[in-house]
C-alpha cells in the first residue's frame, strides 16, 4: 500500500483482516493536539511498527487504543470491539505501555500473581512466562533492583500471560542495551511467527528496521504515511524514509500556514480599502 | 469481567505489600499505647486529702471503658491504607497495569471500595484487640474498678465501624488527590492541624459547627454501646452529637467522598 495521509489506511497485504483499528482518532489535551484525526487498520498477524519522533502522538494513540484515555472525537477498535467492552481483554490482547508500571516492592512473581488473579489466569503461568522472557531466576526478586532491560522483559512477560493473539508494545527497546535489543527483536519474531499481531511503536528507527512487516508514521499528531516496510522504505532505509517523509510533511504545512497567512492578510487589506 | 477475580487480584496487592504490615503494626502500636498510657495519666490525677489517697478515676467504671475505648485509635492507620489503596497505583504506575486488566473502571472502583472496608475492619479488629489486652495488663497494676460488661463489645463496634470509615474516607481522598504523598499529607494534615484548629476557634465563638468536624464526629462515635450501660465519655472535653448521629454524619462525609471519587475515576485519563 503506497502511503496514506488522511485516508483510510489498511495495512499488511490487500483484503487481510484488521486487527485494530483507529477511526478519525483525534485526542487533545488543553490547547495541545495530541492526535489530529488519525485514521488507520492494522492487519491480522503482522509486526506493524508505529514510528514517529517523541511527541509524535504514539503512546497518546495507544492509550486511547487500550481505554486508558478518553479520544476527543473518534474511536478506535480492537480485534472488534472497544477495549473496555472486550469481557477479558488481557486473555486476548497484551500490552506493554510503561515499564514501570509494576510495584518496585513486590517480587516479579508477586507482581505477575497480582495481573493472574485479575484476569483469571492460573498461576502457573507466571513461571512459565518469566521463563520465555529469561527472568526465571529473579523471580523472587523485588523489581526495584532490576535494570530497565529487566523491567521490560517482565512487561513482556506480564502481557504475554495469557497467550494473547495481539500484542501491543510502546517503546520496548528504550533503555535496553545491544545484546537486550537484539534479544528483543528476535523474541518478537518468534511471537511474530505464532501468527499473533504486534504493534510496537518506537522512536528508534534502527531497532525496528529488521523486525517490523507494516510501518505507521505519525508525525505531530498526524499520519504522513502507512503502508508495508518495502513499499514506504522504497529501496531505502527505514531511517532515510522517515527523514524524508517528515521533511515532505513539514514542508506542506508550511506551505499550507504561508497560504492561509496570505489570504488573511489579503483579506485585511480588501477591509481596509473599502 | 469477574468481580471476585477483582477482588482477590486487589487483596495479594494488600497482602504482598510491605507497607501494609508495617501500618499495621503501626497501628497496634498507637492504639496499645493510647490504651496504655490512660491508667497512668488518670491514676496521677489522684488527690491526697489528709495525706489519703482519695478513691482516683480508675476505680469509676465509665473511665475504665474510656480507656478501653482508648484501644479503637489505630483508625488513622486504616486511613491511610485506604488512601494508598488508589493513590498508591498512581505513585508507583501500576495503575495503567490495573485497568489494563479491567478496564471497566466502575468494577476496579467497586473493588478497592469493598477492600478499603476489609482493610479498615482488619486493622482496627486486630489493633483494638491487641490494644485491649495490652490495657488489661497494664491495669492490673492498678487499683481499678472492672470495666461494663458490654465495654468490649462496645469498642468492638466502634473499631469496626471506624476502621470501615475511615478507611473509605482515605480511599476517597486518594482516588480524588491521586498524589499518595499530598493525600496522607491532606489527610493527617486535617485530622491533626486543620480539624483541632476549626474546633477551638468555633468552640470559643459558641458554634455548634464544630460538632459537624471530623474529629468531633469520631469522638462522638466513641459513646457507642451495644448494652444500657450508656454513658457520656466521661474524657470528653465538649458536646458531641450523639453516637448515632456521629456514625451517620460520617458514612455520609464517606459517601459523598466516594461518590466524588467515583465520578472524577471514571472521567479521567489514567497516567
Amino acid at each position: 500500500m503506497a502511503t496514506n495521509t488522511q485516508d483510510a489506511a489498511t495495512l499488511g497485504s490487500a483484503g487481510a483482516a484488521s486487527a485494530i483499528s483507529f477511526n478519525h482518532l483525534t485526542k487533545r489535551f488543553k490547547n495541545q493536539l495530541a492526535v489530529n484525526d488519525l485514521t488507520v487498520e492494522v492487519a491480522t498477524g503482522r509486526i506493524t511498527g508505529l514510528i514517529g519522533p517523541n511527541g509524535a502522538g504514539k503512546s497518546t494513540a495507544l492509550r486511547c487504543l487500550l481505554g486508558l484515555a478518553t479520544p476527543t472525537t473518534g474511536e478506535t477498535r480492537i480485534l472488534g470491539s472497544h477495549y473496555s467492552q472486550l469481557a477479558n481483554p488481557m486473555s486476548r490482547i497484551g500490552a506493554v505501555l510503561d515499564s514501570r508500571a509494576f510495584n518496585p516492592g513486590l517480587t516479579a512473581r508477586q507482581n505477575l500473581l497480582v495481573l493472574t488473579a485479575a484476569a483469571g489466569i492460573a498461576d502457573s503461568r507466571v513461571a512459565e512466562v518469566l521463563a520465555q522472557v529469561d527472568l526465571a531466576e529473579a523471580a523472587n526478586k523485588r523489581v526495584k533492583g532490576f535494570s530497565l532491560g529487566m523491567k521490560q522483559r517482565l512487561s513482556l512477560a506480564g502481557a504475554l500471560l495469557a497467550n494473547p493473539e495481539v500484542l501491543i508494545l510502546d517503546e520496548p527497546a528504550n533503555g535496553l542495551d545491544p545484546i537486550g535489543i537484539a534479544w528483543l527483536r528476535g523474541f518478537l519474531r518468534e511471537l511474530a511467527v505464532e501468527g499473533r499481531t504486534i504493534l510496537v511503536s518506537s522512536h528508534q528507527l534502527a531497532e525496528l528496521e529488521h523486525t517490523i512487516d507494516d510501518v505507521i508514521i505519525l508525525h505531530k499528531g498526524s499520519l504522513i504515511a502507512a503502508g508495508p516496510k518495502a513499499e514506504i522504505t522504497n529501496g531505502s532505509s527505514l531511517e532515510e524514509a522517515f527523514l524524508a517523509l517528515t521533511a515532505a510533511a513539514e514542508a506542506q504545512a508550511a506551505e499550507a500556514k504561508a497560504a492561509t497567512e496570505a489570504k488573511a492578510a489579503n483579506a485585511a487589506n480588501q477591509e481596509g480599502t473599502k | 469481567m469477574n468481580f471476585a477475580a477483582l477482588l482477590k487480584s486487589e487483596l495479594r496487592k494488600v497482602v504482598f505489600a510491605r507497607s501494609t504490615w508495617w501500618l499495621l503494626i503501626g497501628a497496634i502500636a498507637f492504639a496499645s499505647l493510647s490504651t496504655a498510657v490512660m491508667p497512668l495519666v488518670l491514676d496521677s490525677t489522684r488527690s491526697l486529702v489528709d495525706g489519703n489517697a482519695m478513691p482516683g478515676p480508675l476505680m469509676d467504671p465509665n473511665m475504665v471503658d474510656a480507656i478501653f475505648g482508648k484501644a479503637s485509635a489505630g483508625y488513622y492507620f486504616a486511613m491511610i491504607l485506604g488512601a494508598m489503596l488508589l493513590a498508591g497505583e498512581f505513585a508507583k504506575g501500576t495503575a495503567i497495569a490495573t485497568f489494563l486488566a479491567a478496564p471497566r473502571r466502575a468494577s476496579v472502583l467497586a473493588a478497592k471500595i469493598v477492600m478499603a472496608a476489609l482493610i479498615g475492619l482488619g486493622v482496627q479488629i486486630i489493633s483494638a484487640a491487641i490494644a485491649s489486652v495490652v490495657g488489661l495488663i497494664v491495669l492490673t497494676g492498678y487499683e481499678h474498678a472492672d470495666p461494663h460488661p458490654s465495654a468490649f463489645a462496645d469498642l468492638t463496634l466502634t473499631a469496626c465501624i471506624s476502621g470501615i470509615v475511615m478507611a473509605l474516607i482515605g480511599l476517597a481522598v486518594g482516588a480524588l488527590i491521586r498524589n499518595q504523598t499530598a493525600a496522607i499529607v491532606s489527610l493527617l494534615a486535617w485530622m491533626f492541624l486543620i480539624d483541632p484548629i476549626l474546633t477551638v476557634v468555633l468552640g470559643s465563638l459558641q458554634n455548634e459547627g464544630s460538632k459537624f468536624l471530623f474529629t468531633s464526629l469520631i469522638a462522638g462515635m466513641m459513646d457507642l454501646h451495644v448494652g444500657d450501660t450508656a454513658t457520656r465519655n466521661p474524657l470528653a472535653t465538649m458536646e458531641f452529637f450523639s453516637p448515632l448521629i456521629s456514625v451517620l454524619l460520617l458514612v455520609c462525609y464517606a459517601a459523598v467522598l466516594v461518590g466524588s471519587a467515583l465520578v472524577t475515576s471514571l472521567r479521567r485519563d489514567i497516567d
